[in-house]
């Protein structure tokens, strides 16, 4: 197997760990984690084609994703901290008021 | 290949600035009315006249230059043309009017002064999102649109419900554009571009590689998450309830609009290119969730004791007829139009039905019961009228806008041959005809009982509502308007 199938059969992984970690974990600071993960398994799947085109347009748009990862994290913590106001806990669980 | 290749870095000609100068104006002026909504006691008033004034000056220069030449920006990057200033024209006026009821719930329970701000960084991102056919640019303008939104869902510092409904927001939104994201990386990888127009080429010349139909598969499914269809409706219930409700206007006219163009411009580049096998089962995916979409909404909006709630399902439900109107689009892009003229008019009667609800919430409650508006049309004529038809016009009654969008829809669509899906649409558009009316009987045949809603008076959004009202009523006695200009975009 080639490094490239190698380096997309990782991200794939990664992708699918992320997907579980917000679909599954209970710990809002988790599901950022996941977040993360997701947006960081399309980046490296997104490096690896890059390479394998031989194109830059996948490295440069890396760039422009981390930068949003990081504003995304940003307003995800703040939400965070507005939510442990409110309901004294982060876990999911405990924000449930709205149903219907 | 070095960088100036990839980004070729011309100086732009005048005729660029110009077509540039909407999205310059908006992000400084975001910038502008961050900085002057600071001051402490006239700051809110100072933030809310510099965005009116900011999405005004963006309104005159669309019109005005609606005719001027294309703009071609990055290699086909950013295209602005007539078709998007167009767009761009109306997703600013979907903000001016979101602005303008801002500023009532803003004196009455007094958000934080940034959410003027917010709302213009996010209409530029919704121009961006229009005008581009670069995939990864789409992700990028998706990003800046739902960042400013995911914070003024969460805006309302003390409210449990707007809390929540952020994190939730939050959550499946970032699932969902992390679909887009390696949706797009994969495509990229099978194709070699990230540019719509190349991936057309590219997969029809010849056959594409599975990943290419994982990587789309993907990126349908977040642009039918950020639109709210069924399966991926989850949010939208809890959001339009949690989110202060001018807020929630902003989101059910501006990002669907958007969310919405930007998906019929991907179908229209992968889904419906020519000769190229598989598919038929995309095709059956947005066939699927437009029936799912049309028949789930519908029927659990009949449940729904709560208005903010109701209008939410009956929104999943019109996605689904929205859908029905984007398959169509397989046999020819003219039913593109009627896409965009049905987004217009229901935009329209739903900024106005929210700016009607906000003048009714006050600050804690999270949302408004029907029997608590019982008798408000002989109390508050004018606005009783004005909510009457704007549910009129979502129920698609004749003389109202509304009528005309679904009228234009299903023709389309059964010129397109799609008649069993408009036979699901039809019966489901006569079940919501029920949750409708049911409103309007509690508006002007039940006697108040109970606590009522107060009705507090707020210039701005009765003046939306108005406004809106009278272009529902307008547009659908006298179309033509409307429909000439969305047909001489079409050539």
């Amino acid at each position: 197997m080639t490094n490239e199938i190698l380096l997309q059969l990782l991200a794939a992984f990664l992708f699918t760990m992320g997907m579980l970690v917000v679909l599954m974990r209970r710990d809002t600071i988790m599901i950022l984690m996941g977040i993360e993960l997701l947006l960081n398994a399309a980046n490296l799947s997104m490096v690896a084609f890059s390479k394998a085109h031989q194109m830059l347009d996948g490295q440069m748009q890396v760039f422009f994703v981390i930068t949003i990862a990081a504003a995304e994290s940003a307003i995800g913590l703040s939400i965070l901290v507005n939510l442990y106001r409110n309901f004294g806990s982060i876990k999911t669980q405990s924000a449930t008021t709205l149903k219907g | 290949m070095t960088l100036m290749e990839i980004f070729p870095l011309d100086n732009l000609s005048s005729g660029a600035y110009v077509s540039l100068l909407p999205l310059i104006l908006l992000s400084f002026g975001a910038i502008l009315s961050l900085l002057v909504g600071t001051h402490k006691t006239r700051g809110h008033g100072n933030a809310f006249i510099s965005s009116g004034v900011v999405l005004g000056l963006c309104l005159v220069l669309l019109g005005v230059n609606a005719g001027a030449e294309a703009t071609v920006l990055l290699n086909g990057t950013l295209v602005i043309d007539s078709f998007t200033r167009t767009l761009s024209f109306f997703a600013c006026s979907f903000a001016l009017i979101s602005v303008i009821i801002t500023r009532g719930i803003d004196l009455k329970e007094n958000l934080l002064s940034e959410v003027y701000a917010l709302i213009l960084f996010s209409t530029a991102g919704m121009i961006l999102m229009m005008s581009t056919n670069h995939l990864l640019f789409m992700f990028i303008a998706l990003e800046i649109m739902s960042l400013a939104v995911y914070v003024m869902v969460a805006m309302r510092r003390t409210s449990y419900f707007s809390a929540e409904a952020g994190l939730k927001y939050f959550i499946l939104g970032g699932l969902g554009s992390a679909f887009l994201l390696y949706g797009s990386s994969l495509i990229f990888g099978a194709t070699g571009s990230f540019d719509l127009p190349t991936i057309n080429e590219a997969i029809t010349s010849r056959t594409p590689t599975a990943i290419y139909y994982v990587g789309l598969g993907l990126v349908l499914t977040s642009m039918l998450f950020k639109v709210g269809a069924v399966p991926f409706h989850g949010w939208v219930p809890d959001v339009y309830q949690g989110a202060a409700t001018n807020v929630t206007a902003f989101m059910s006219a501006g990002v669907k609009f958007t969310a919405f163009m930007a998906l019929a411009r991907i179908a229209q580049y992968t889904i419906f290119a020519e000769g190229v096998p598989f598919m038929q089962w995309f095709e059956s995916y947005i066939w699927l969730v437009a029936a799912a979409s049309m028949i789930y909404g519908n029927f659990v909006a009949i449940s729904q004791n709560e208005i903010k709630r109701m209008l939410s399902f009956s929104t999943i439900a019109h996605t689904g007829y929205l859908l029905l109107g984007l398959y169509a689009m397989k046999m020819g892009p003219e039913a593109g139009q009627s896409v965009i003229v049905y987004l217009f008019f229901y935009a329209l009667s739903s900024l106005g039905a929210f700016a009607i609800i906000a003048q009714f919430e006050s600050g804690n409650e999270k949302d408004l019961r029907i029997d608590q508006i019982a008798g408000m049309g002989l109390r508050h004529p004018v606005m009783g009228a004005c909510l009457t038809i704007f549910l009129l016009s979502m129920a698609g009654i004749p003389l109202t806008s509304g009528f005309i969008g679904k009228y234009g829809l299903f023709n389309t669509a059964v010129n397109a041959g799609q008649v069993p899906l408009v036979v699901i649409a039809v019966l489901t558009s006569v079940v919501s005809v029920y949750y409708y009316l049911r409103v309007i009987v509690y508006i002007y045949m039940k006697e108040p009982e109970g606590d009522q809603a107060i009705f507090q008076n707020m210039r701005g959004a009765g003046i939306a509502a108005t406004l809106s009202a009278a272009a529902t009523v307008q547009f659908g006695l006298f179309p033509r308007a409307i429909l000439e200009l969305v047909k001489h975009l079409g050539k």
